[in-house]
């Protein structure tokens, strides 16, 4: 049966946490980038051991479909920092803070 | 036939008024105001002639028409129809309506010609004679209730004639608020009727009141009270009385022909109409006629110190209509519209006179500015006696037996009767003597200190011919029911009055009365003889200062118009102030300030979390999944 | 000839046409629309036939079906005259846009103005109570850009107020009108939002209860009654006063009709609940309204307090339950919508000439007014409803019905007449009478085009008053349908109901649309003759 399950979630839930602390500390745009990415990734890798235990490809299905919609979304990320680099120069999020209510 | 000419009758003044009121902004040229403003009138007056011989010649039962023209309103059970009704009453009204009416408009073309809007003045009495007209001849009560506000307003417009004067302006509110709350109670004596009876016509309600409603029950006794407020308001019995004296200040043919002879006597019409009712309310019937002996003796003390010649008239006024009124809730209802006629004589005449002396002093109306016009004025002299001779109550003269009836008969109408007639004794005294003084200190005495500024001056033919013939009315008009003699009056409005009681006074009391009166006209006589003429007015100036508590009572007008206004109007406008000032900015729009204070503040509280920083927003989210996360294990 | 969707959908796409075109042109396309609007209303009128009481000239058609909202029109006895009403007084103030256009966007004023006509008018015929929702939002938005764009100091705040405060009412409506669905549905097994098929429908007393007073929130505050007035100051101040002249006339019948079309049809059992309290507040209105219109420092005050009362007067006579008080106030709501406007008109005419609006600045404009004064006077009189007015018609059958059962309210009412002549007279006689003022009245004086706008005004209101069963004997069958229900409720006499009262689910056959009967249902005989 190979890899319990057990290892899988440690990983995923390891990786996903690696990237929420990513998102809540850093303060550079790039990086939170990268941080969101993780988490897609630990999630995808939940995705893919449930799919694995219960022995049906819905799992890695949706792990594709992340992919494909992580990849668009880092498209559009990125364009929004080059944006953002354009007209602020800094790429500090803590200084973006226009939606202040 | 004389169903078509009725709407003749009441259409041609309005059509007149209609004429003169839309004849474009420009003035037109006098003559063509006259002939429209006149002629309606007259030929108003040449119809109702010719309705009136029509029913003589008809047989009694046979006197009495309804002429509808359409459905008005139609309400479940409830019909209302746009109708007229001639009968012996109504038809005695149209006369003296219209008949007076034209001699007083023909006297304003005279009177009125160095005044303003003259063409607006003729326009308004019109349409003050088309509304009188239809109270009288409208066949239910709707209609009667139209006409009588219509009146109302007439009579408004007609007092704040000198619309730029305030004291006109108030006098005319004032005439147009309580005559508001006379409909108001003519109102609500209609929707009695109209949910009890499920009907307004004269026809249907006196058929079948005495069934339904029975004699003496609560349902009677409310609408015949109700319907006394409204002819109270309008006949300006005690306490709805305070317009009247300030209703003077309309123009002298205004106050002959609305606040004397025809319009305030619409509250002795009501009563008369509705003889059925009353006759089912013994105890409001009481009522009315003790407010109208209170009226006539209040009336008439205050009469006696008034130094106005039109405030003199006024109060007159008043004191005579407490005379119709006492004698239309006894159940004298011939009397009272007896005395209504050779009231609408001699007081238009002592008016139009009054007029005549005002004309010639160029607007002066206080009596002491007045004295000795005799020499000046023989005419209106002449006519002046006659007139304070015919509404004193001496033989011949008109209101002898007018008033005469009113105290024999009602002699002999039980113990409230004895003593209102008593009482009718004592007003006759008193209303002998401030006729008299008026009039000594007007034609006789000193001239003003100073003598006149012009010299008074006689008026024209205009002004003298409708003068004249009223005198003539006034010394003859009481021979239509003389006692024992003939009882024209009583066979001709027989048919109009369905439960006219039919009191006779026996021939002692008949002559017993006669004599009384007769001296109590002579006591009153002689005593404002003594007082203002026997020895060339100075006793007069010698009494001006006796009683001075009394006579500020008296000038006070029994202080009724301050207590009116603690009571009734600063009450209201305080409420009004208070509403205003105190709810409106706070009571309901601070409900809506709360409101959005509210949710201002709440939304202050919010606003504190969205700091715009992207890991704030993110901590919120994880925090959110956590407590989702949470009560999802815990809630299993 | 859908003549009910044309009179909706005339006004509203020529609204949007003028809105785009150079105002020159808007003008003219505006006032024909106007026109054509009223007369189309006219031609309804032909159409209908006033012996029957239920909802005729029906259009039906799908729309979203699937969510029940339906384009359902019909028009009944009472409609029909607020169709007209609305048509006439836009008509006017459309004419009366094309003589004068505001400076700043007229064609925008005028589309705005042809867009709340069509929203009213799809109020006044919506035959289901989706599409009744949709109208009655729909209104609030060009009349918030009316107020907001065009009006004078304080606008904003005024405007903001009134549309927040009537839709806080209308939301309250619209999870009452999905509550009437779905209850109605677990009643009768039929799922729908149409008026007619849910009449009779036997709500138990609570449901009726909460779900009339959902429902009457929202009507009250559009009225409005005491106490949820307080958005009627403020933006009846600062308007336009053509704006003004709508939204008194016209807009305030909304409310009124809910009453009508909803409240006493589909829930009887809660009318007859809320019954008194209702006329305790109407009765407030016309004394509150009456006295704060006494003590009122503004022109434009003293007719918006008056509006207050006489609403009052309409809604005491929905809500007594008595077939003459109804049939008086229906009467009554094109009295006032007559009245009102006219005396706006007044108003605004004097206040626009002289720049004034306080009534103190003002005084003896008779003397170089003769015409206004005149027609000043004939509004006055009306106004406090002398008798001989259209609106003494009214308010004497309003009344007259009232007494019937609850005399005490009449006698506190009548007080409101006595009032309307002490602030209706005030008004008249310190701007038209006494010394001068700061303004002479030749400058207010009437102008051609002010005849325009106040003859066909007055031309109706004297129609009326001579011949008020020109319009009873329309409302008449409408007006005893409406009210049975309600009268069943609070156990009237029979001899009182004249309508059949609607069932549902029928127990027997379902009585054909626009089944005329109009005797009341005797009690089945049932006792059978012996051999």
């Amino acid at each position: 049966m190979g890899i319990s399950l057990m290892y899988y979630l440690l990983v995923s839930g390891g990786l996903f946490a690696l990237g929420l602390a990513g998102v809540l500390i850093r303060r550079n745009m790039l990086l939170l980038l990268l941080a969101v990415e993780l988490m897609l990734n630990g999630a995808n890798v939940a995705l893919i051991g449930f799919s694995r235990h219960w022995d049906v490809t819905d799992g890695q299905i949706f792990a594709l479909v992340v992919m494909v919609v992580a990849a668009a979304e880092v498209v559009i990320g990125l364009g929004l920092i080059v944006a953002v680099y354009r007209q602020r120069i800094v790429l500090d999020v803590d200084e973006l803070d226009q939606l202040k209510g | 036939m004389i169903g078509s000419l009725a709407w003749v009758v009441l259409l041609l003044p309005l059509a007149g008024a209609l004429v003169l009121g839309f004849s474009g902004s420009a003035e037109p040229p006098k003559a063509l105001t006259r002939v429209a403003g006149v002629g309606t009138i007259a030929l108003s007056f040449a119809a109702t002639l010719v309705i009136f011989f029509t029913l003589l010649g008809r047989d009694a039962d046979d006197r009495a028409l309804t002429t509808t023209a359409w459905r008005w309103a139609e309400l479940g059970p409830l019909r209302i129809d746009l109708a007229l009704l001639l009968d012996p009453l109504s038809v005695l009204m149209m006369l003296v309506i219209t008949g007076v009416g034209m001699l007083i408009v023909a006297y304003s073309t005279e009177y009125m010609n160095h005044d303003r809007d003259y063409r607006r003045f003729f326009a308004e009495m019109d349409f003050f004679i088309f509304a009188m007209l239809l109270l009288v001849m409208a066949a239910n009560f709707v209609f009667l209730i139209i006409g009588w506000a219509l009146v109302g307003l007439a009579s408004y417009l007609l007092i704040g004639y000198y619309y730029d004067r305030p004291s006109a302006v108030a006098a005319a509110k004032k005439a147009f608020v309580i005559n508001v709350l006379g409909d108001v109670g003519l109102v609500l004596a209609a929707f009695v009727m109209a949910v009890k009876l499920d009907t307004l016509d004269y026809a249907g309600v006196f058929g079948l009141a005495p069934e339904k409603l029975g004699h003496g029950g609560l349902i009677p006794e409310l609408i015949a009270v109700l319907l006394f407020v409204g002819a109270a308001a309008k006949s300006a019995q005690v306490p709805l009385h305070t317009w009247l004296p300030d209703a003077m200040e309309g123009p002298t043919p205004v106050s002959a022909l609305i606040h004397a002879a025809t319009m305030v006597t619409a509250g002795v019409y009501l009563v008369v109409r509705c003889n059925v009712l009353y006759q089912l309310a013994p105890h409001a019937s009481e009522m009315v006629a003790i407010v109208g002996a209170v009226t006539l003796f209040i009336a008439a003390t205050i009469a006696t110190v008034q130094e106005d010649i039109k405030r003199v008239l006024a109060w007159s006024t008043v004191s005579q209509i407490g005379y119709m009124i006492m004698a239309a809730g006894l159940g004298l209802y011939t009397g009272a519209m007896f005395h209504f006629l050779t009231h609408a004589f001699f007081k238009a005449l002592l008016f139009l006179v009054a007029g005549v002396v005002i004309h010639a002093l160029v607007g002066e109306q206080g009596i002491d500015r007045m004295g000795g016009l005799k020499k000046y004025l023989p005419v209106a002299w002449a006519t002046t006696l006659v007139g304070c001779l015919a509404i004193s109550g001496v033989p011949p003269f008109a209101g002898f037996f007018s008033k005469d009836e009113i105290l024999a008969r009602a002699w002999d109408a039980g113990d409230l009767g004895k003593v209102l007639s008593i009482v009718g004794l004592v007003g006759a005294v008193l209303t002998a003597f401030y006729m008299f003084r008026m009039f000594f200190r007007v034609f006789h005495g000193p001239e003003p200190e100073g003598g006149y500024a012009h010299a008074p001056h006689p008026s024209g033919p205009a002004m003298t011919l409708p003068v004249i013939v009223l005198a003539v009315l006034s010394t003859v008009g009481g021979l239509i029911q003389v006692p024992t003699v003939n009882h024209w009056l009583d066979s001709w409005l027989d048919v109009s009055l369905m439960a006219d009681p039919a009191l006779e006074a026996s021939h002692a009391t008949e002559w017993r009365t006669m004599t009384m009166s007769v001296i109590a006209a002579a006591a009153g006589i002689g005593l404002a003889w003594f007082i203002f003429a026997a020895d060339g007015g100075r006793r007069r100036v010698q009494m001006a200062g006796a009683m001075p508590a009394l006579r500020r009572f008296l000038l006070d007008q029994w202080r009724f118009d301050p207590v009116i206004d603690d009571a009734v109007v600063a009450p209201g406008r305080d409420l009004g102030d208070a509403a205003y000032r105190g709810f409106e900015p706070y009571g309901s729009g601070g409900l809506v300030r709360g409101g959005v204070g509210v949710a201002t503040a709440a939304a202050r509280l919010v606003r504190a979390t969205q700091n715009g920083l992207v890991r704030m927003s993110a901590f919120g989210l994880v925090v959110g999944l956590i407590v989702v996360a949470a009560a999802m294990i815990l809630g299993r | 000839m859908p003549w009910l969707t044309l009179l909706i959908v005339v006004p509203l796409a020529a609204g949007i046409v003028a809105a785009l075109l150079p105002s020159a042109t808007a003008r003219l396309v505006a006032a024909v629309a106007g026109l054509v609007t009223a007369g189309l209303a006219v031609a309804v009128l032909f159409e209908f036939n006033r012996t029957v009481g239920t909802g005729q000239l029906t259009e039906h058609h799908g729309w979203a079906s699937e969510a029940g909202l339906e384009w359902t029109l019909r028009v009944d006895g009472i409609s029909l005259w607020l169709v007209l009403l609305t048509a006439g007084i836009f008509g006017l103030a459309l004419v009366a846009g094309f003589l004068h256009m505001p400076a700043r966007g007229g064609a925008q004023y005028l589309g705005l103005i042809l867009i709340a006509e069509g929203a009213l008018l799809g109020l006044f015929l919506a035959g289901n109570l989706l599409l009744f929702y949709v109208f009655w939002e729909s209104m609030l938005i060009p009349f918030y850009f009316l107020v907001g764009m065009w009006g004078s100091e304080g606008r904003r705040q005024a405007v903001m107020r009134f549309v927040v405060y009537t839709m806080v009412g209308s939301l309250i409506m619209l999870v009452g009108i999905v509550a009437t669905a779905f209850i109605a549905r677990d009643v009768t097994g039929q799922f729908t939002f149409d008026i007619q098929a849910l009449q009779g429908v036997a709500f138990s007393d609570t449901q009726s209860r909460w779900l009339f007073a959902a429902f009457a929130l929202a009507f009250v505050i559009k009225l409005p009654m005491w106490p949820f007035h307080a958005w009627l100051p403020d933006t009846y101040r600062t308007a336009p006063i053509v704006v003004t002249v709508l939204l008194a006339a016209v807009m305030s019948k909304a409310g009124v009709y809910g009453f009508l079309k909803i409240g006493l049809p589909l829930f009887p059992g809660g009318a007859a609940f809320f019954q008194n309290v209702l006329v305790l507040l109407s009765v407030v209105s016309i004394l509150y309204g009456s006295l704060v219109a006494w003590r009122a420092p503004t022109l434009r005050l003293v007719v918006a307090y008056s509006s207050i009362a006489h609403l009052g007067f309409i809604l005491l006579g929905i809500v007594t339950i008595d077939g003459q008080a109804l049939q008086g106030a229906v009467l009554q709501m094109v009295n006032h919508g007559l009245v009102v406007a006219s005396a706006f008109v007044i108003v605004g005419i004097i206040t626009q000439r002289s720049g004034r609006e306080k009534v103190a600045d003002l005084g003896g404009l008779a003397e170089g007014a003769p015409w206004l004064a005149g027609a000043f006077l004939f509004v006055t009189m009306a106004s406090l409803a002398i008798p001989g007015s259209n609106a003494f018609a009214g308010e004497f059958f309003i009344l007259i019905g009232t007494f019937r059962h609850h005399w005490w309210a009449v006698f506190l009412a009548c007080l409101g007449i006595i009032y309307a002549s002490v602030y209706m007279l005030r008004l008249f006689q310190r701007t038209m009478n006494g010394p001068r003022g700061q303004v002479s009245g030749s400058t207010v004086e009437m102008r051609p085009g002010d005849f325009v706008l106040l003859v066909p005004l007055v031309a109706a209101m004297l129609a009326i008053a001579l011949w008020p069963q020109g319009v009873l004997r329309t409302t008449g069958p409408t007006v005893d349908r409406v009210l049975a229900p309600a009268q069943v409720a609070l156990n009237r006499p029979a001899s009182q109901v004249r309508a059949r009262v609607p069932v549902n689910p029928p127990e027997e056959a379902l009585p054909l649309p626009g089944d005329p009967e109009p005797t009341a249902p005797t009690p089945q005989n049932t006792q059978v003759p012996t051999p």
